[in-house]
């Protein structure tokens, strides 16, 4: 018995009809959204009511996508925890009167700052992105997907856990297991498809050496993540597939969004597509004017949901945004190299604008370097400094460890084209983690 | 419950099946059929509710 038709499974798309839209009419569906959500947003939910009164704008105002980018004002996270805060837990983020419709509660991970809480109806939860990775990388309803992922309040693995049910694949959740315990299931329950975050992939195969088993000889043929920088990035990528002997595919989602994402490009590596079913996306500079195609600045984002939409929401991401159509087929912007860094994360040394996922690509390719590491900004007369900490590849000797740090630093030097301080540290030095890391520390705010 | 509601329902189940089948023949859109499997077993798992006898029937043999 098959679940699909065999044209369907035979698909490299999980929706060709809008993946393959040409952009004139992804366009013109993208404001017929806008408009209605503007409008339902307006009327339903008072947080959206008192920003647009604010801005002197009516919903009927938004008669084009140019109108959406100048008359409607940006929001960003501490906006809507503002308005939540004032009536907790939601205040008048949400559609007013809707407890019956309420399904699903994540927050946040709290990375930048306090957590943002979102509610959500079910059909918010069943159309995200995962599945169109999944489905675009071969994944079908035969494989079976192993999701190391605790389950908690964060929602990212959770809409991973659905767009599973409705791919129709088999899951496995480890929920509280230790990762020990995750290796003897993997091997156990022969899954072909590993969730987690980059880090914890990596945490996964170090534990499995330690207990004696080959990672990469497993029955894992694909991992697919999220949550942190990922395998858009190659140093990252190629660590994660030498690990495990599967290819690594990349997600990048945000959690106040509900799951909207991007996700790997099967052709080219090292682009990520916006889900545009679920979202739309346009990059702004310093000023909200928009950046024009193949340009960088923030990715500021709309998502089409129900209870609590965020409407030109600022991600603080910087990427470098790209609508010509796909060698892939696809129509949907892409993002090369993903996320490039986050503009409250951008460090200025002496006059050069540097972000950590740079520090961090560089230190992946570093020979005798591990990917356990963390970056400290802190601020410093004339600008920024930043200490790069990383542990030596366990195989390294010790006597190694001032040659490794000076080649680091002459990397990072020659590269980025600013001076670092680097240390390098023994094996196990620094935290493990089980879900997203925390590779970068902002001092610049402590005093 | 009254038997002409219970055969209305069955009604619309088959012309949703049908419906689905065209999909599956025509569309080759898997999210498509995804959102269409998933009508098909809330309405069959109503029609359960009601006392209908071909849920577990279609669960076993609809190979299409």
């Amino acid at each position: 018995m098959q679940l699909y038709s065999q044209r369907s499974m035979e698909s490299p798309y999980w929706n060709e009809y809008l993946e393959t839209m040409p952009r004139e009419k992804l366009d013109a569906l993208h404001l017929r959204r806008i408009q209605r959500l503007i409008k339902y947003a307006y009327e339903h939910i008072p947080m959206y009511r008192d920003l647009y009164d604010k801005a002197n704008v009516k919903p009927e105002d938004i008669k084009s996508l140019d109108d959406f980018i100048e008359k409607i004002p940006a929001i960003d996270k501490p906006d809507v925890v503002r308005y939540q805060g004032q009536q907790p837990p939601f205040g008048d983020s949400i559609v007013k009167d809707c407890e019956d419709y309420c399904s699903f509660y994540f927050q946040t991970s709290g990375t930048t700052g306090t957590p943002l809480k979102e509610i959500g109806y079910y059909r918010d939860m069943v159309t995200n992105g995962w599945v169109f990775n999944w489905w675009a990388h071969g994944i079908r309803p035969r494989d079976v997907i192993f999701l190391a992922f605790p389950f908690g309040t964060f929602m990212a693995f959770w809409s991973a856990y659905h767009s599973a049910t409705a791919l129709g694949a088999q899951i496995i959740s480890s929920g509280g297991a230790t990762t020990e315990q995750r290796v003897k299931q993997i091997l156990e329950m022969k899954p072909t498809v590993l969730l987690s975050t980059p880090t914890y992939a990596l945490r996964i195969a170090e534990v499995a050496r330690e207990m004696g088993v080959d990672a990469s000889a497993t029955s894992i043929r694909i991992v697919s993540s999220a949550g942190e920088p990922g395998y858009v990035l190659p140093t990252i990528r190629e660590s994660v597939e030498r690990a495990w002997g599967a290819r690594a595919i990349d997600l990048y989602g945000l959690s106040d969004l509900w799951g909207c994402d991007a996700w790997h490009c099967p052709v080219h590596l090292d682009r990520l597509h916006l889900t545009e079913t679920v979202a739309h996306g346009m990059v702004l500079d310093e000023d909200g004017r928009p950046v024009p195609d193949g340009g960088q600045g923030e990715w500021v984002l709309t998502n089409f949901v129900n209870l609590m939409p965020l409407i030109k929401y600022r991600t603080h991401d910087v990427v470098e945004w790209h609508k010509e159509p796909c060698d892939c087929g696809r129509t949907w912007i892409w993002l090369r190299h993903g996320v490039l860094g986050r503009t409250d994360q951008m460090v200025t040394i002496k006059g050069t604008n540097v972000y950590p996922t740079a520090i961090q690509s560089i230190i992946g390719g570093s020979e005798g370097l591990s990917e356990n590491l963390e970056i400290h900004i802190h601020a410093e007369e004339g600008g920024s400094a930043v200490t790069v900490r990383v542990e030596a590849d366990p195989a390294v000797a010790g006597g190694r460890y001032e040659e490794l740090q000076t080649k680091l630093a002459n990397d990072l030097r020659y590269r980025i084209g600013v001076a670092m301080k680097v240390e390098v540290l023994p094996p196990r030095s620094l935290p493990r983690y089980e879900m997203k890391a925390k590779r970068v520390f902002d001092h610049r705010k402590d005093n | 419950m009254e038997e002409p509601l219970r055969q209305s329902l069955i009604q619309k189940l088959t012309a949703m099946r049908e419906l689905g089948e065209e999909v599956r023949k025509t569309a080759a859109l898997p999210c498509i059929e995804s959102h269409m499997r998933f009508v098909d077993v809330n309405c069959a798992q109503a029609l359960w509710q009601l006392g209908a006898l071909d849920y577990q029937e279609y669960e076993l043999d609809y190979n299409c």
